[in-house]
């Protein structure tokens, strides 16, 4: 057996390992001995014959593998008739979790979720604050730092006491706040490796499909870090014994990760008005936007419903932003018409969408298998 | 039989070809790969992964079923321990794609005459 033949059947035993577990039970062995049989006789004849039957397996693997899966999942549902106990069990799991969804943050944890909204008040005022007098320094510089370290503290809480909700704005604060940073190192790294330049100047002719792609994938993208940050965290609840609580609970209310990843749309105006001079309205407007969004979010229950307020709510704080930026620094003439034909031109409106989009990535929480369904009791309630 | 009383109709390449091999015998999968090859006279070359597909699908639509052979005391011991053959109804649903091809061709014949009319 040539290598290349090793390393096809190599392969091809590594896919198997795609397919559902119940497809791979059944027909694992006999598919590869199947492949194993159509190698071996392309392998006499010749290298040609070897690789058309390669490329030829590759290609129709991830068709096989999208219907065995499809038929996996719309074989799902359970077969057998449940019991009727545990059917009032689960009832009544239901109904437990249903009450846990509806109580109210008590006034405190209800005020930690606005502490992020409240530490970019306060920086934002600091300059205001510090020009204001020689006091107004001293004033300034006590506020920020108390509302810092209000922020700080509610962050490491949240990982200390497994991602309660009233945490998760705070330590989706800060971990947006590392994501800017990550995304700083990285290119500047990928710079200085690969020459990224000419790519970054990259600037495709406005009104073109380029423009927009361009500014929705580079709106995207720049979330990657923070994306991956959380990713993390979910999967740490997922596979670590203690955590597995709080991973339920997040599978039960998946928005509540949209509610972390919603916060570093806080840090949009510090990133896009820059200089800052002139941009207070949008900075306000953008702040009340999102404060409402999140006012809002804990005033609904259902994941999707709250999906759809946070991500209206950063659409349009994101539009505030994007057509700030535009009426401080792309336009000459500063009228609105201007504005928004370069809103348009460059394709900052998809770049706003494409900033929104990852809000609805932890909806994935929601594609689980019924076997893997809420257990007995949740110890700790999704919204305290 | 119409091809509106079986929803498996009209039958696909890939899928007419496995039924019509499995007609004449009941076989393994790689020997139905070969078969598929040869009846559709090269034409038709299935992967390992696409055959399995159908044999799944068609064994959930009740065209084909799975059974033991006499390889499972390891007599082959390079062959697949199972086997596949037509169903009832598998044999039903090729007769009636046969049909269906048959008056399709009917009816192309005579529209076009000609070399076609023959």
């Amino acid at each position: 057996m040539s290598l290349l033949s090793r390393l096809a059947a190599g392969l091809f035993r590594g896919t198997l390992a795609l397919y559902p577990p119940g497809f791979r039970r059944e027909y694992a062995d006999e598919l590869y001995a199947v492949f194993s049989l159509a190698l071996h006789d392309a392998e006499r004849r010749g290298l040609i014959g070897l690789i058309a039957f390669c490329a030829h397996e590759l290609r129709d693997i991830p068709g096989a593998l999208w219907r065995a899966h499809r038929r996996g999942w719309a074989d799902a549902p359970p077969r057998e008739p449940v019991p009727a106990p545990v059917r009032e069990r689960r009832a009544m799991q239901q109904r437990n979790v249903a009450a846990l969804r509806a109580e109210p943050l008590a006034g405190w944890s209800r005020a930690a979720v606005f502490a992020p909204f409240a530490w970019i008040a306060v920086i934002e005022s600091v300059g205001a604050l510090v020009r204001l007098s020689p006091a107004g320094i001293a004033v300034g510089g006590v506020l920020g730092v108390l509302v810092t370290v209000g922020v700080l503290a509610l962050a490491v809480a949240g990982l200390a006491k497994r991602l309660p909700a009233w945490t998760l704005p705070s330590l989706g604060l800060v971990l947006a706040a590392a994501n800017w940073v990550l995304l700083g190192v990285l290119m500047v790294a990928l710079n200085l490796a690969l020459n990224l330049s000419p790519l970054l100047a990259l600037r495709p002719a406005p009104y073109s499909w380029g423009a927009f792609a361009h500014s929705g994938l580079v709106a995207t993208l720049s979330l990657l870090p923070l994306l991956v940050l959380t990713g993390i965290l979910v999967l740490l609840s997922a596979t670590l014994p203690a955590w597995r609580p709080t991973f339920r609970r997040l599978r039960q209310d998946w928005s509540q990760v949209s509610l972390l990843l919603y916060a570093s749309y806080l840090l949009s105006p510090a990133i896009n008005f820059d200089p800052p001079d002139g941009a207070g309205y949008f900075q306000v407007l953008n702040l009340v936007l999102l404060a409402a969004g999140a006012w809002l979010y804990l005033r609904t229950s259902g994941p999707w419903r709250r999906l759809a307020i946070l991500m209206a709510a950063a659409t349009l704080a994101q539009c505030v932003v994007q057509a700030g930026e535009f009426r401080l620094y792309a336009d000459p003439a500063r009228t609105l018409s201007a504005a928004l034909d370069g809103l348009f031109a460059q394709g900052q409106i998809v770049s706003v969408v494409g900033s929104v989009l990852p809000l609805a990535i932890p909806a994935l929480l929601a594609l689980r298998p019924r076997s893997m369904q809420p257990a007995a009791r949740v110890p700790d309630s999704p919204l305290a | 039989m119409g091809e509106g009383s079986d929803p498996a109709l009209p039958l696909t390449e890939s899928t007419f070809y496995i039924l019509l091999s499995l007609a004449l015998d009941s076989k393994h999968g790689y020997a139905i790969l070969k078969h598929v090859e040869s009846l559709s006279e090269g034409q038709l070359v299935l992967s390992a992964s696409t055959l399995y597909s159908a044999l799944v699908r068609l064994q959930d639509q009740g065209l084909i079923q799975r059974m033991n052979t006499d390889d499972e005391a390891g007599a082959n011991p390079g062959l697949p321990r199972k086997a596949y053959a037509l169903t009832e109804r598998g044999r039903h649903a090729l007769e009636a794609e046969m049909a269906r091809l048959r008056r399709q061709v009917r009816v192309g014949q005579r529209s076009l005459g000609g070399e076609f009319g023959r």
